[in-house]
């Protein structure tokens, strides 16, 4: 079959002295099974050197993918090209500086990461290894699957208009996710953090983390959690 | 277009785009808050004409009795109502309930703002073409 | 002021919300609803607000919905710092704006209560 698909793709040089975005439209033949990631692909081997995306794993599993399709914040390495027919609009994910064409400054999101203490805190010193049963796991299932892709946080109204100030869904997740395992002793500390103004009550259950999330965590209710922990302090 | 409008068109489209509920009544909900808050500090200023005198008082309320005014209370009814649906979805939400089930209370909360504002107008209808 | 002090405003805004659903119902339904096209006179109010019960609902109603709007309003500012980036001078005015209404409101009902001018 010879079908084709249009990328209709923002382009921003930060080396143009006007430093003005335009939109450029790429025609790619498609294949059974291929994925928006390799139609940019395409487009960079074989039409335009001058195209910059991130990438690494292709396999939903580095978070480096995230980016607008037709509106949406999702992985370009997950989504399937047969779900667009005539033109797709790939944009940068939306409430982040751009750097160049597809490429965002994500310094903001990780900012928050780093906010929450995003590791194990041990209780003192352990004298042997720590055994996580599968009822252990399952308190902390789905939501250590978090890639860090940012799709989360870029898309929540209250991220875009606040972003210095609100902590956002992915560090709340964490938060969540690093409270609940059996390991952590941190829980305390991290809780204090998210507690104020410009944590839990800033979320006002919009539902569209959890809605794009390519990992399917349910954001929100990890969320709803930590607010009730807040209150009954 | 300069990348500010740009960056800021992206976001438009994003916030249009979402075939998610979610957002819907994240929208609603804020603009029919703003709509009833100012009504609200209007609605204090019309009583307090009563101040002046009981028949101040008559005259400014007879004037809101007019079957346009009418028109704009079955409106504020239908703002009030929504806001007031969701917020339970909310509040339902915050003590842990039905956060899967949230699409389904959306739908809710705007089929029971049609059927409210439905019976009200049906209760309309007569005081215009009625009495006249 | 303590950082945690968010917590108080955010409940009240849930329990302020949650009273309101039955108060302003009341409101609506007898203040309006009941005698449809009915002009709204003084001394029909001031036949209603001859009942304690009624002058409760109304001072209530009234302190509730001013909390609840305007902290409302507050949550929204906050969620715009680019524009309004002076947290705690807002939050003051809207308190002052707030004990206003509520005095404001008071003196409004009270000509009602006593018989008026
Ligand atoms: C009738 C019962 C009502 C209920 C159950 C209710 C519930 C709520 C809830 C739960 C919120 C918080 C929303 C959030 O954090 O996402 C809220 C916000 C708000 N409410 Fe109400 N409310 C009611 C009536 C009113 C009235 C009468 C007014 C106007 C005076 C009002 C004005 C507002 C405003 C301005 C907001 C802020 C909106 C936002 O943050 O997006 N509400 N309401
Ligand atoms: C179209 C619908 C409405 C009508 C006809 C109406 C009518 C009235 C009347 C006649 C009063 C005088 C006192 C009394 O009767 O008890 C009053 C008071 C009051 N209403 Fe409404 N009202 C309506 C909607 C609302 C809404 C939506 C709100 C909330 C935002 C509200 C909030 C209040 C408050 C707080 C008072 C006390 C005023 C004061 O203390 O000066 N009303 N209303
Ligand atoms: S929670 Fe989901 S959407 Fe957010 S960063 Fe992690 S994987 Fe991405
Ligand atoms: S390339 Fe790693 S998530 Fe898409």
């Amino acid at each position: 079959m010879g079908n084709t698909i249009n990328l209709k793709i923002f382009r921003l040089d930060p080396e143009n002295a006007r430093h003005e975005p335009y939109y450029q439209t790429y025609t790619v033949k498609t294949k059974p099974g291929m994925t928006v990631l390799e139609a940019l692909f395409n487009v960079l081997d074989e039409q335009d050197g001058t195209l910059s995306f991130r990438y690494s794993c292709r396999w939903a599993i580095c978070g480096s993918c995230a980016m607008t399709l037709n509106g949406k914040c999702r992985l370009a390495c997950k989504t399937q090209i047969s779900e667009y027919r005539g033109t797709l609009t790939i944009e940068p994910l939306p409430g982040l500086d751009i750097i160049k064409d597809l490429v965002v400054d994500l310094e903001p999101f990780f900012n928050n990461y780093r906010k929450i203490k995003p590791y194990l805190v041990p209780e003192g010193m352990p004298d042997k290894e720590n055994i996580q049963m599968q009822e252990d796991v399952d308190l902390i299932e789905p939501h250590i699957k978090c890639i860090l892709c940012a799709v989360c946080e870029t898309s929540c109204p209250i991220s875009w208009t606040s972003r210095e100030k609100y902590i956002g869904p992915m560090a709340l997740t964490k938060v969540y996710r690093f409270n609940r395992d059996t390991r952590d002793a941190g829980g305390k500390e991290r809780l204090e953090v998210v507690r104020g103004e410009d944590g839990v009550w800033r979320c006002r259950t919009i539902f569209r983390c959890t809605e794009y999330c390519p990992k399917n965590i349910p954001i929100t209710e990890a969320i709803q959690f930590l607010k009730r922990k807040s209150v009954f302090k | 277009m300069s990348l500010k409008d740009s960056q800021l068109k992206i976001l438009l489209r994003t916030i249009l785009n979402s075939d998610e509920p979610g957002t819907l009544a994240y929208v609603f909900h804020r603009l029919t808050g703003i709509i009833l808050a100012g009504y609200l500090f209007l609605h204090i200023w019309t009583i307090s004409s009563s101040t002046i005198s009981p028949a101040a008082f008559d005259m400014k309320l007879g004037a809101f009795s007019r079957p346009l005014f009418l028109v704009l209370d079955v409106a504020l009814l239908a703002a009030a109502s929504f806001h007031a649906l969701n917020g339970v979805r909310i509040i339902f939400f915050d003590t842990g309930i039905g956060i899967k089930r949230q699409k389904l209370g959306f739908i809710l909360a705007i089929v029971l703002t049609v059927i409210i504002a439905l019976l009200a107008a049906k209760l309309l209808v007569p005081v215009i073409f009625g009495e006249g | 002021m303590n950082r945690y002090f968010s917590t108080i405003p955010w409940l009240l805004q849930r329990i302020s919300g949650a009273v309101l659903v039955v108060l302003l119902a009341v409101h609506f339904w007898v203040g309006h609803y009941a005698d449809w096209g009915e002009p709204i006179t003084f001394a029909g109010v001031q036949m209603r607000l001859q009942s304690t019960v009624f002058i409760t609902i109304d001072l209530i109603l009234l302190m509730l919905v001013v909390f609840h709007g305007l902290n409302g309003v507050r949550n929204i500012i906050l969620d715009y710092p680019a524009f309004l980036p002076h947290n705690r001078p807002i939050s003051l005015i809207l308190f002052i704006i707030g004990i206003a209404t509520v005095i404001f409101g008071i003196y409004a009902l009270y000509p009602f209560i006593t018989g008026g001018g």
